[in-house]
């Protein structure tokens, strides 16, 4: 299969959902991917079963804040220096591309880099959403190491990391990315195709594109987006979703801890769910729905706020209070909920809450009583 | 003393007069005309023939006006604009991306990139800016075709050095006659939203000299000594030597008006709006007084702005006069996208044509008010334009706890611009304070937008 520009915007549509409020507007990298692919053509998506076993491939992503990348303009060039060092580093040739994370900005960065080198894209990533870190990623989690870990600024100095610890790289590479300016290339978690069949999350491309696709298709009518959001989802590696309220955000928090965008909100239910409230906590994205006492639903599995008007995804810095919204809960992928991933994503991770149940069981448990 | 306000829509050219007493003294109408200032001067003579002695206590003449967004929409009249990005990479998105191809064509953009800019933190990027550099690019595009210039810097918003040195020595290089347009002083961070502006402001800084440089003297001969002003996007005053500079802030200048007037002539500081004209309904709400605005970035023509523009909703009529039941039902969704949670707001029907769709619209939760100086929303929006003052910048958190004196530094700043601007300075308070942390990035960056406002004498 093939991406082609109109693909493009689909995708992004469709990592809108997956970013569950975070991983920031896809609107600069999306002009940049679909202008690349109109240069040089469509950019081939590879099932990860096609990769030959000794086949390397490497991750692409921006890292940073959204908010520097919109203000900082890059070529493009950032993405394959940052690919050119890494494979000088570890003495490879790389013969497609990966995407780190499904949600938000980072899946047309791959994009965009694949449709530059002319490589492959391998068609699956390593959180299956928007994670804020590196160690959040099936790869890690399954056994690939992330260095050589290379970023790369707009003025052209790079940086690279060889700790084999995942962890140290995210936390010093996240701190000097700062002082690089605050939005980075990232290339990085060099795989060979063997190991990536069992490490990467597969078809998130395929599935996203679907999503963009139809949900596109649906205009805007909450309703018929999510009842088209619902149709895909529910024969993919995600779930069924599960519609939490409808109504109104009445409160709304936004402030900063330890360098991070944290906060609350809360959605008071009309029509069919009058009486209901349900708030959500969130940093960097929606991390857990609690209706009363009850939680909902909680990360690894995804929540969107979608705007009541157009159906399509809010991001946080996009939330005003009177919104009229809906609240959804999407099942994430299986492998996320294991115990390997959940180490690192479960939400104790992000301080809410210590234990995780799946939503669709915490629902089922709802509708049973 | 007294304020004249003059409305000019595509069609009408509408004067209010109104004492300090926000009393309405004379009203007069006229056709639009289509260099504007002719139709000002008729509507002006209807208004003095009136009482000729008006002409020595009009203190101010505000205009609200959609004359140059029109303009950008028709695509008339344009300059030809060369863009200039400073930064640290060579973008492959073109400027104004996204503009139809008429208008493309109506500005034939020429652009350039120099290496320079600054950082999130107001430093100097490590590619340095060198006038060479500068003198090149222009020479290689051959930049004496282009009728105005649009320079767009990396972080402008937080340092704006390098665009202020590029501008002079564009014009050093290129003449002193050129119009230059610096998009620190147009828009916040976003850089393709900012240097969006920053081009169309210098598109249209030919008409503006046409249709504005004119009116001091149209003033004059009419002996009125009055100062002259514009409506801004949100609704409060921009000076004239502004507005000839920065014509683009005019934008959504005229909804807000309508909204203001609506307040003014029901008394009431909070309700929702609808502004009904030929050809669209459009629906907003109002806080304290003042239009809600939209968070989320516009898009005009196609292009994507970071305006302060007011949040409506929109409901085209493609020329349909009728009111019929699906013009009703539209209507009455729009409204209740702005009502709050508990206790529905009162409605206000203003607008040119809304004596029909009012007489229809029956509400039952709250009171629907038609005020009878109905079709004058506007122009009394414009006589009661405030004067405000707006930061919208990031800030450096040094040491702990210091986030409260960085808002108060952030209020300070925007009080200081709003008396700059000619707010007494008893009457200036702050109306809305906002924070913005940064996601993603473990940093002590704090994006505030504050906006003050105050009276005019």
């Amino acid at each position: 299969m093939y991406l082609e520009e109109k693909d493009v915007d689909s995708i992004a549509c469709g990592a809108m959902f997956l970013g569950s409020g975070g991983a920031g507007d896809t609107t600069v990298l999306q002009i940049m991917a679909k202008q690349a692919i109109h240069d040089n053509g469509p950019v081939r998506l590879l099932s990860p079963f096609e990769l030959q076993d000794d086949a390397w491939v490497v991750s692409m992503s921006m890292m940073g804040s959204p908010a520097v990348h919109y203000e900082k303009m890059m070529s493009g060039h950032e993405l394959i220096m940052a690919l050119r060092l890494l494979e000088e580093e570890k003495q490879i040739k790389a013969r497609a591309l990966i995407a780190l994370e499904i949600g938000g900005i980072n899946a047309i960065t791959p994009i965009l880099a694949a449709a530059l080198t002319g490589l492959p894209l391998v068609d699956a990533d390593g959180m299956g959403r928007a994670f804020p870190e590196c160690q959040m990623t099936t790869f890690h989690a399954f056994g690939a190491e992330a260095r050589p870990f290379i970023i790369c600024a707009d003025n052209g100095k790079c940086q690279r990391y060889l700790h084999p610890s995942t962890i140290e790289i995210e936390r010093a590479a996240r701190i000097s990315m700062t002082n690089m300016g605050g939005s980075v290339a990232l290339a990085s978690f060099p795989m060979t195709g063997k190991l990536l069949q069992e490490a990467a999350i597969h078809h998130t491309f395929s599935v996203c594109k679907r999503i963009g696709e139809s949900v596109l298709a649906a205009g805007s009518s909450v309703q018929r987006v999510y009842s088209s959001l619902a149709a895909e989802l529910q024969n993919s590696i995600y779930g069924k979703p599960c519609k939490l309220i409808e109504g109104r955000i009445v409160e709304l928090q936004r402030y900063l801890q330890d360098g991070f965008l944290r906060g609350e909100l809360l959605v008071e239910g009309s029509g069919f769910h009058h009486t209901e409230q349900v708030e959500i906590e969130f940093q960097s994205e929606y991390l857990l729905a609690r209706q009363g006492e009850r939680i909902v639903a909680t990360v690894p599995d995804l929540i969107c706020i979608l705007e009541a008007d157009s159906g399509l995804p809010l991001m946080i810095d996009e939330l005003e209070k009177q919104m009229k919204v809906w609240v959804i809960a999407i099942p994430c992928p299986i492998i996320l909920r294991h115990p390997k991933m959940l180490d690192f994503v479960g939400p104790w991770n992000f301080g809410v809450g210590d234990s995780y149940v799946p939503v669709e069981q915490r629902f089922s448990e709802e509708g049973s009583g | 003393m007294l304020r004249l306000g003059i409305d000019v829509s595509g069609l009408h050219t509408d004067a209010v007069l109104m004492d300090e007493n926000a009393a309405i003294v004379a009203t007069a109408k006229v056709r639009t005309s289509p260099d504007m200032l002719s139709g000002i001067a008729e509507v002006l003579q209807a208004i003095l023939r009136e009482n000729k002695a008006w002409s020595s206590q009009i203190a101010d003449v505000i205009i609200g006006t959609d004359y140059f967004e029109n303009a950008l929409r028709e695509g008339k009249k344009l300059a030809k604009v060369c863009s200039i990005r400073i930064g640290q990479a060579k973008s492959m998105i073109p400027p104004l991306y996204g503009a139809p191809v008429r208008l493309q064509e109506a500005i034939g953009l020429s652009s350039c990139h120099v290496y320079g800019g600054h950082e999130l933190d107001g430093s100097v990027s490590l590619r340095q800016l060198t006038r060479a550099e500068v003198e090149r690019e222009l020479r290689d595009l051959d930049a004496g075709q282009a009728e105005a210039f649009a320079i767009t810097g990396t972080f402008s918003p937080v340092s704006h050095a390098h665009e202020i040195q590029v501008a002079e020595w564009v014009r050093e290089i290129c003449g002193e006659e050129r119009p230059v347009a610096l998009s620190h002083e147009l828009g916040s961070i976003g850089f393709l939203e900012r240097e969006n502006a920053t081009i169309l402001n210098a598109a249209l800084s030919k008409l503006t000299h046409d249709s504005l440089s004119g009116l001091r003297e149209l003033l004059d001969r009419q002996k009125l000594a009055a100062e002259i002003f514009l409506t801004q996007s949100d609704g409060s005053l921009l000076t004239y030597e502004s507005a000839l500079r920065h014509p683009i802030r005019t934008f959504g200048a005229r909804i807000s008006d309508s909204f203001r007037g609506a307040a003014l002539l029901t008394r009431m500081n909070d309700c929702i709006v609808v502004d009904v004209s030929r050809e669209k309904v459009c629906v907003g709400v109002l806080e304290g007084g003042f239009p809600k605005e939209s968070r989320r970035n516009q898009k005009l023509v196609g292009i994507r702005l970071n305006l302060q523009m007011p949040d409506t909703a929109l409901i085209a009529r493609d020329g349909h006069e009728a009111v019929d039941d699906d013009l009703l039902d539209a209507v009455y969704h729009a409204i209740q996208r702005f009502q709050p949670r508990f206790e529905p707001l009162p409605i206000v029907f203003v607008g040119q044509e809304s004596e029909a769709l009012a007489a229809f619209f029956k509400y039952p939760w709250s009171e629907v008010v038609h005020p009878p100086a109905y079709p004058h929303a506007s122009a009394i929006g414009a006589c009661i334009a405030p004067v405000s003052g707006s930061v919208d910048r990031i800030y450096w958190l040094v040491g702990e706890g210091k986030r409260e004196q960085i808002i108060e530094v952030a209020k300070a700043e925007a009080i200081r611009s709003a008396i700059q601007a000619g707010a007494v300075p008893e009457t200036v308070f702050v109306q809305s304070a906002e924070t913005i942390p940064l996601s993603y990035m473990p940093t002590r960056a704090l994006r505030m937008r504050v906006k003050a406002i105050g009276q005019r004498r």
